[in-house]
């Protein structure tokens, strides 16, 4: 059993990452940080991949940057998100695709094959 | 952190410096810099925490398409083929090269400078003294001219765009730095020189003051011969670094056109006043303070032409 293919998760990146602007705004590495946790270490994010995701969702109006202290590590800059109206509704999109998606993949799934 | 910065910046080497691209640069790297620091803290060491910080860090052909670089990557690849590859063994011959070429040119010099020493110390004797005075005039010209046409095969490191792979990088940052301490003690001592050099003439008199006046040439010979040395070898440092991270023109951009034509013809114009003055007054012994003056003069010029704009980036 191989690692996540990047090809499948590539259409999710944007959900992950919108999943913890939800809880509450965020920068790069505290987001990296904690999809590695969250996903007990199974996908790690790399670097420019969270980076264009983040100038995708900005472009398309979906997050907010803005310039704040972080708290931890002796108060330097960061580049936070935030989660905009318009992203929430994507998001909503987004599990309910997923939710299809996974319905119907699973349908074509046999674990005994 | 070392690494990791020179990681970033040979990944961005070739992009224009666009406000896009810097914010970018600056937002990974600081995502880098977190990662490092708390892998850090989790107790990795140094090469490993940049190792896996590097190993994360992803392709920039991910960047293009959101920075609106797709093109810069593709011309990237491009520049790479018009751009002069220099392997680690190349840079290894031309720093060769440059460090015999300084002491040739250095030995030289000196040699010019001291062929007045040898006029001094045959004074006894007309003939005598002026053979001497030619000969180390002779020599030392050669030297020059010899130390000038090692460096022949290498005009092309001035002139063209270099590309330098990341090892390669590193292998001349570490050189250079190691090179800081001979460099410091090599400019101290030459300077030192230069502010002791009227000492003997000062102090001994009698039958062996012209070999104190002598001593005078010698050690200010000495002092240049060190200046020549040290700057030489620091100067081709600065330059592989410089020419391959700005592109070519390095110098010429820094400079007003006036400026270049004036600074390219400087030091053979003094070269040439020096033997005008010194063999129409025949006062050796003074005029060789034409060169600390036109060394000066020359620092004054090279601010007076400096572009007003070079201090800022630029895009192209």
């Amino acid at each position: 059993m191989s690692g996540i293919s990047s090809d499948v998760i590539r259409g999710y990146n944007d959900t992950i990452i919108l999943y913890l602007l939800l809880q509450e705004p965020s920068y790069g590495y505290e987001i990296s940080r904690k999809i590695r946790t969250i996903s007990e270490e199974k996908y790690i994010i790399k670097e420019t991949t969270l980076y264009s995701a983040f100038r995708r969702m900005e472009n398309n109006g979906y997050i907010e940057s803005f310039n704040q202290e972080a708290e931890a590590s002796g108060g330097k800059k960061r580049t936070y998100y935030r989660i905009t109206e318009k992203g929430r509704v994507y998001y909503r999109e987004k599990c309910a695709e997923w939710n299809l998606t996974k319905d119907v993949i699973s349908r074509f799934i046999n674990e005994e094959a | 952190m070392d690494t990791i910065r020179s990681y970033l910046d040979n990944m961005f080497m070739n992009l224009p410096h666009t406000e896009q691209v810097m914010k970018a640069k600056n937002e990974l790297g600081q995502m880098m810099e977190d990662k490092y620091n708390e892998l850090r803290a989790e107790g990795k060491s140094d090469n490993e925490a940049a190792g896996i910080v590097i190993s994360e860090f992803g392709n920039l052909e991910e960047l293009a398409e959101s920075l609106g670089i797709d093109k810069q990557v593709a011309i990237r690849n491009e520049a790479a083929s018009d751009a002069r590859p220099l392997t680690l063994q190349d840079v290894r011959d031309y720093m060769n090269a440059v460090i015999h070429s300084s002491v040739m040119i250095g030995v030289g010099v000196m040699l010019v400078i001291c062929a007045s020493a040898a006029y001094l110390i045959f004074n006894q004797n007309e003939r005598m003294a002026i053979i001497a005075f030619f000969v180390t005039l002779g020599i030392g010209v050669g030297c020059i001219v010899f130390g000038g046409m090692q460096l022949g095969d290498w005009g092309f490191i001035n002139k063209e765009k270099l590309q330098l792979d990341f090892g390669t990088a590193e292998y001349i940052k570490d050189e250079k730095h190691n090179f800081h301490t001979q460099y410091a003690v090599y400019i101290a001592v030459g300077v030192m020189l230069c502010v002791l050099c009227c000492v003997p003439a000062a102090v001994v008199e009698g039958r062996f003051a012209h070999i104190a006046q002598a001593s005078l040439f010698l050690m200010v010979g000495l002092a240049v011969m060190l200046f020549i040395m040290a700057g030489m070898r620091q100067g081709a440092y600065d330059r592989l670094l410089g020419n391959a991270a700005r592109g070519s023109e390095v110098d010429a951009k820094c400079y007003t056109p006036t400026g270049q034509k004036v600074l390219s013809v400087y030091w053979s114009t003094i070269t040439c006043l020096y033997f005008c003055i010194s063999f129409l007054t025949f006062r050796w012994d003074i005029s060789w303070l034409i060169w600390p003056i036109a060394a000066a003069a020359r620092g004054i010029l090279e601010i007076v032409f400096r572009k007003e704009d070079s201090g800022g980036r630029q895009s192209s």
